[in-house]
């Protein structure tokens, strides 16, 4: 019986792993991979992918009732394509969001309040193709 | 397997009720219950008390919720648990309380759903909730529920040509049911002209999480509910003098994954369908003989998306039926005759066992003048927590015993 498992990587470090066993690409990162494989059992390691830094919009919202621990009046939210393939949630520095929309992601340091600590994504209008 | 009748049902008024403590209004759900079964609350009548709380411990600062009613119910030595499944907490509950009678490990179960929310801001609810969302990947960008809601709402409406005026006519129709049901939250009627048509539509609705309006999403609530669940072949329903009751057919449940971006297509709720799937297989019955449904309508979306997802209308058409009239009280497959979350009210842990209390009201006929629906058979209820990652259907019917 094993004592232990190696630990999972958490997905703030903004890099998508691939399972080695069947290829499928996660982000965030889970401790199984659909197949039922865990390389948190075995030597195998997942290939990390670092997430590609554009993408397009898939839908978006700007938030009026923001959440405690957020000091900004609204928020402006979406989700992104990349175009890896991979989707992925974060704020958008954007004046008018449009679905569809080409965007470069960005990472940055937040600390609002005790529980929103790490790093998030941050969109912004693609200026090159 | 033994089959499962609800034999008691009990709700408080949902509303604001901060001067009371979220047990006494467990309790209060919990008294109506046995009071409508016609049982005491004496050790001995029940075999098992399940609680269902999302925020008993954040919200209120208390834990062990469940031994705290057992012990003012003077139900003390039954066994009591606290179930927590985020709003889909109740229906949970309830699940769990259908698999002990039906393996045979109890013979009652006294399942009660409650939340007291309104005892803080609404920014620190909102937060609360957000919780539920991925810690890594959603939660740290200020996600929030309603946030899901509109992005969900905006793609659906770019797919299938929703427009806020077919949202707007699910209000009206919520709160027209809601008006006429004493335990809602909100019991006033709205028009079209009020929150879309008139001049006064963007001021009385205004914008919470663009494309949502304030008549889009339900109200933050306090509230309990209680179904007693009981073996449909126990010598306990014997003196009831009762030849039917409402029988639990069919309860299934499914989850899917925590971030929404894991999901292969953002507008499908797979939870809901199977969870559906699931509970249609154990009733032995299919979708088109379901004659009404009380949805998790927090946000006026789900329930279009819900309904496609459980089979009463094609992906894309639910709105079509609204607009049509087939989902109000007379219609062919009426809706959320309760008022659904949008006016009943939404306190997360009551909500799905509330559902199941509105489908027994409706299956033994004794909804309010002006709700009831006309001759129901089957009724459906879906209970759907998180962001749609953990899901419970209920289907139940009035039955000979």
């Amino acid at each position: 019986m094993k004592s232990s498992v190696r630990t999972r990587p958490i997905s703030v470090d903004t890099q998508a792993l691939v399972c080695p066993k069947c290829g499928a690409v996660w982000y965030p990162v889970p401790m199984v991979c659909s197949c039922g494989f865990s390389p948190l059992l075995h030597d195998l390691d997942w290939e990390r992918r670092a997430l590609s830094d554009h993408g397009r919009l898939v839908t978006w919202t700007r938030l009026k009732a923001v959440p405690e621990g957020i000091e900004k009046e609204s928020l402006t939210l979406g989700m992104v394509e990349l175009s890896d393939g991979v989707h992925l949630v974060g704020q958008l520095d954007l004046d008018q969001p449009a679905s569809g929309m080409h965007v470069d992601i960005e990472t940055e340091e937040c600390s609002d309040g005790p529980y929103r600590r790490g790093v998030r994504f941050v969109c912004r209008e693609r200026h090159h193709a | 397997m033994r089959p499962v009748a609800i034999i008691g049902i009990g709700h408080t008024t949902f509303g604001t009720h901060v001067d009371r403590t979220v047990v006494d209004l467990m309790g209060e759900a919990a008294l109506l219950a046995l009071e409508d079964a016609g049982m005491g609350p004496s050790p001995g009548s029940v075999d098992q008390l399940l609680v269902g709380s999302m925020g008993a411990g954040i919200l209120n600062h208390q834990t062990g919720v469940a031994s705290s009613l057992a012990s003012t119910l003077n139900l003390v030595p039954t066994p009591a648990e606290l179930i927590e499944n985020g709003p889909a907490s109740g229906a949970s509950a309830i699940r769990l309380g259908h698999a002990m009678i039906a393996g045979g490990t109890a013979e009652t179960v006294l399942v009660v759903g409650g939340e007291l929310m309104k005892v803080v801001s609404g920014s620190r609810a909102t937060d609360f909730v957000a919780t539920l969302l991925h810690p890594e990947v959603e939660y740290q960008s200020g996600m929030t529920l309603p946030a899901f809601a509109a992005m969900f709402t905006r793609l659906y409406m770019e797919r299938y040509g929703l427009t806020l005026r077919d949202l707007s006519r699910i209000a009206v129709r919520a709160h027209r049911n809601g008006a006429l049901n004493p335990v809602a939250h909100v019991r006033k009627e709205v028009t079209m002209e009020a929150i879309h048509d008139g001049p006064a539509a963007a001021e009385n609705n205004r914008t919470v999480a663009d494309p949502l309006r304030l008549y889009d999403v339900c109200p933050v609530s306090d509230g309990a509910a209680a179904v007693l669940l009981c073996a449909a072949d126990s010598s306990k329903l014997s003196g009831h003098g009762k030849s039917s009751h409402v029988m639990i057919n069919g309860i299934g449940a499914a989850t899917d994954y925590h971030a929404v971006q894991s999901r292969k297509d953002p507008l499908y709720l797979e939870a809901v369908y199977r969870s559906a799937q699931r509970a249609y297989r154990m009733a032995e019955l299919t979708p088109d003989e379901i004659s009404f449904g009380e949805l998790h309508d927090a946000f006026l979306i789900l329930e279009l998306a819900i309904a496609e997802e459980i089979g009463l209308f094609p992906r894309g058409k639910a709105k079509d039926a609204v607009a049509a009239g087939e989902t109000d009280i007379d219609g062919r497959i009426p809706l959320n005759p309760s008022g659904g979350l949008k006016a009943k009210g939404h306190p997360l842990g009551a909500t799905g066992v509330s559902q199941v209390c509105e489908l027994v009201k409706q299956l033994r006929g004794q909804a309010e003048a002006g709700r009831q629906v006309r001759d129901p058979r089957y009724g459906i209820a879906v209970n759907f927590g998180g962001f749609g990652n953990n899901v419970i259907t209920t289907i139940c019917s009035q039955e000979e015993i």
